[in-house]
């Protein structure tokens, strides 16, 4: 099995702590996990907000899945610069090629570049690589498990990122939801730290 | 101060070090040393000269030379020479390389990968294996190492055709279990036999890799159609000190050799992605099984070496181009986001040495290739589900992509074919043919080239099901199989010159067959209401006598109308990872996270790993292993054979010596 990927339960604990997790090509690093903020967690139904969007997952590609590949829906080829909020699960990025000023979404947790096959085949084609505002574009996020809502104007077409990755859809986050998504958590609980590992090992 | 010499080290470091010793100098390593030669010996690892040696070759089978060299700080290589028996080699031109940029070792290190590629011996017999190198200081080191070409014996009839069937993951319980649903037993005995039963001779395979006694299914395939141990991850190579997994130093891989001897055509048809590490071993020379891009290119870029004409399986992501890339004003390079997941990283370009050496395609890396059009201009028509397959039933080469990612297993798809399951929609691909349908397309092709074929039909989630520990779905997956087993007998009935082998590249998830429910489902079912090992496991699991002969009732399609059956059979893994335990067939399969759809309505209902699948309704059972998916084992894997040459197939074998017997029959032909 090239990968399996986990759904971190452990998210409902809202605690926060120092991950050591081995990469395929280098010693143990310290990754930070911590809850996602209050202000952008999910709790069934969001609220409707005037001139908001919510844009699905899985209103991002026609089904079936045609002869060359995905093809976008009208709808998001229709969001291209507009403001949307997407509900999604932050991905778990290689602890040993820390980046700042983003991170990834995507429908379901996933881990990327933990192991050896994975840097080249780890993330859903669906994934949104967000982008922090500028204030915060030096700042590297700590891991945040469960599902999170994020507002910010979307942004269609490849393009590559300082993760050395290309993303094709890219989200711009408001400048309040960039600073609550940057804002530390200081609790601790050494539970979770085992907890996130079994959710997360890559498997083969 | 004098220290023993470490028994772990090279022989040739051995030899300097003992030569320190002897003068009474203080041991500093004398160097330059040799740390690692290619290919690898237990002669040059421990200065053992005794069989069974590592590396064995067919004759004439071309395979890469390649020594590691520690040299003395500030020192420079000033040249290296390769011998075999103490005649010194003259490679061809352009074939031999000096890499001293690169190196995976650790930093400082000041040392030099030399190379000469693509040699070969026709001469039967153990060889030595010598290479000697120069330091620009005039110290000079030389180190061996030794390798046997395997004598061939002529005369016979030679075999035409090699169909392997490979069950990745199939142990002895994958098979038991595949019979006892498909075909019923009564008071002890079996009501019916597999088609892969039916064959004539029956033998064990040792499965250990280079590097660990359990093995992963790139040495698990690649094994099989070199004669040599690989190390895990890695495909049609050996390990070396340099970052670049390409290049790696190369055995010849069957295809190829039969392709460049005989002019045999090459299939691969998977029902995993593609570029999954069993099909790729088959014909990409790789030590990273992750690099999709390279991978896929090698597939059709090499496809004279390797005589290409069938690739059908899952992956089509790394097929579509790359190209979606922003203008400098915002606008976008106009193809639509195709879910590409080509990437440079990924991807291939060979040094000149191997270039010259093999004949072999440069390669680029080149993510917006559009792999699908490239296989068309090559001639292969390209079939996107089974409705295209079936119609390119009379094409010369066939080229079939059936899913984004690896295909839907058999439960699944049969579901769909029944009415009675959704998921193949929801993965966004409806129409996704069988094994035993990819097979019987497969030959169809391959038995057009005059010259015979070498063909992998690869049941690839036996394996990710018994990971999963999903028992319902690997079941299906074995049916599914045998049907294609069948498929290949008939074809080897119909065209006796072939040789059909069924086997396995490992055991995967220590599967074994406790025993049967000694409750009707219904019971089982009710059980999971209040999930206990009261309840479901000690109220459930008959052994010995109390587990009576579970009867499925088998549908016209070849599959059970249920799994889920009174008194149904009981499956255990002894490397099991943590899991819930509930006996009943899981309605979805887990979620597969490179899926495009998976995530979301409706397949975020599926269980994400066996670590939470299940939780409320079934019984924890504690993993023996770390993780959330049960892991591959060293367990030896049983191997069947029939047609032409299968009679050598029987008794215990190293996978390594599946090559040289189909190698005999292949080259020197059996009687």
């Amino acid at each position: 099995m090239p990968h399996a990927f986990r759904i971190p339960a452990a998210a409902a604990l809202g605690l926060a702590l120092a991950v050591a997790t081995a990469g395929a090509h280098g010693p143990p690093q310290p990754t930070t996990v911590q809850p996602v903020p209050v202000a952008l967690q999910v709790h069934g139904a969001l609220p409707a907000e005037p001139g908001l969007i919510d844009l699905k997952f899985r209103d991002f590609f026609k089904l079936p899945i045609g002869p060359r590949g995905l093809e976008t829906t009208p709808l998001l080829r229709s969001l291209d610069g507009q403001r949307v909020r997407i509900v999604g699960y932050m991905v778990r990025q290689d602890s040993s090629k820390p980046v700042t000023g983003l991170l990834v979404l995507a429908p379901l947790p996933v881990a990327m570049g933990e192991e050896d096959e994975s840097f080249a085949d780890d993330l859903p084609a669906s994934a949104v690589y967000v982008h922090l505002a500028e204030a915060q574009q030096q700042q590297r996020l700590p891991h945040m498990p469960g599902l999170m809502a994020l507002t910010g104007t979307l942004q269609l077409g490849a393009a590559a990122e300082a993760d050395g990755r290309r993303s094709m859809l890219r989200l711009l986050l408001d400048d309040a939801v960039s600073a609550a998504l940057a804002r530390p958590a200081n609790l601790t609980h050494p539970s979770f730290s085992a907890l996130m590992e079994k959710l997360y090992e890559p498997t083969r | 101060m004098n220290r023993p010499v470490d028994s772990r080290w090279p022989s040739g470091l051995r030899a300097l070090a003992v030569l320190g010793l002897a003068l009474g100098a203080p041991l500093a390593v004398a160097a330059p040393t040799v740390s690692r030669l290619t290919p690898p010996s237990e002669l040059f690892a421990s200065n053992n000269p005794s069989p069974p040696y590592i590396a064995r070759f067919l004759p004439g089978q071309r395979f890469d030379l390649q020594a590691t060299l520690r040299l003395d700080a500030g020192a420079t290589l000033s040249g290296f020479q390769f011998a075999v028996d103490g005649i010194a080699l003259k490679p061809a031109l352009a074939t031999t390389s000096i890499v001293t940029t690169g190196l995976s070792l650790p930093a400082g290190t000041n040392a030099a990968v030399v190379s000469q590629r693509a040699y070969a011996s026709s001469k039967p017999g153990v060889h030595l294996l010598s290479v000697k190198a120069t330091q620009s200081d005039g110290q000079a080191v030389t180190a061996t190492g030794n390798f046997e070409v395997v004598k061939i014996t002529n005369g016979g009839r030679k075999l035409k055709n090699v169909i392997i069937l490979l069950g990745d993951g199939m142990g002895a319980t994958h098979r038991t279990a595949a019979r006892v649903i498909g075909r019923g037993y009564a008071q002890g005995k079996a009501q019916g036999r597999l088609a892969m039963d039916t064959f004539p001779f029956t033998g064990m395979v040792m499965t250990s890799s280079l590097d660990g006694i359990v093995t992963d299914s790139s040495p698990g395939m690649s094994n099989y159609v070199t004669g040599n141990k690989a190390a895990n991850n890695e495909e049609g190579v050996w390990p070396d000190d340099t970052v670049d997994a390409f290049d790696n130093p190369r055995t010849e891989y069957l295809s190829e050799y039969l392709h460049r001897t005989q002019g045999k055509a090459l299939g691969i048809v998977t029902t995993a992605d593609v570029f999954d590490a069993t099909p790729g071993s088959m014909a990409a020379h790789t030590s990273n099984r992750g690099n999709g891009s390279g991978i896929v290119d090698q597939f059709l870029d090499d496809r004279r070496l390797t005589g290409l004409s069938v690739l059908m399986g899952g992956g089509r992501k790394w097929f579509l181009p790359n190209t979606d890339e922003l203008k400098p004003d915002g606008g976008r390079a106009g193809q639509p986001m195709n879910g590409s997941q080509r990437d440079g990283r990924s991807d291939y370009v060979l040094p000149a040495d191997i270039v010259a050496g093999w004949g072999a395609a440069r390669g680029e890396k080149d993510p917006s290739r559009d792999l699908i059009a490239d296989f068309q201009r090559a001639g292969f028509s390209y079939a996107p589900d089974k409705a295209g397959m079936d119609a390119a039933a009379g094409a010369d080469r066939l080229l079939g992509l059936f899913a984004y990612s690896n295909m839907n297993v058999a439960f699944d798809k049969i579901g769909k074919r029944r009415g009675n399951s959704t998921v193949v929609d929801d993965y966004g691909f409806p129409d996704q043919p069988m094994l035993d349908e990819m097979a019987a397309a497969a030959l169809k092709v391959l038995s057009k080239n005059k010259q015979g074929f070498v063909a992998l039909i690869e049941a690839a989630s036996i394996d990710k099901q018994s990971h999963a520990m999903d028992t319902d779905r690997w079941l299906l997956e074995m049916l599914e199989f045998d049907r294609a087993v069948q498929v290949a007998k008939d074809f080897a009935m119909k065209y006796p010159d072939t040789l059909v082998i069924v086997t396995a590249d490992h055991e995967c998830s220590g599967a074994a067959i406790i025993g049967a429910s000694t409750k009707p489902i219904g019971t089982i079912q009710q059980a999971t209401a209040t999930p206990s090992v009261a309840n479901l496991r000690d109220a459930v699991v008959g052994i010995y006598q109390a587990s009576k002969f579970p009867k499925y009732v088998i549908e016209p399609d070849g599959y059970p109308r249920s799994t889920d059956v009174d008194y149904k059979l009981l499956i255990g893994y002894g490397a099991n990872s943590d899991r819930y335990e509930t006996w009943l067939a899981n309605p979805m399969p887990n979620q597969d996270g490179l899926q495009p759809f998976v995530g979301q309505p409706p397949l975020n209902a599926a269980p994400a790993n066996p670590a939470v699948r299940n939780a409320s309704t079934g019984f924890f059972v504690t993993g023996q292993v770390p993780g959330s998916s049960a892991v591959h084992t060293a367990t030896d894997v049983p191997l069947s054979a029939m047609g032409r040459g299968a009679a050598a197939f029987a008794g215990v074998m190293d996978n390594t010596d599946v090559f040289f017997k189909i190698g005999q029959a292949a080259v020197g032909g059996v009687r």
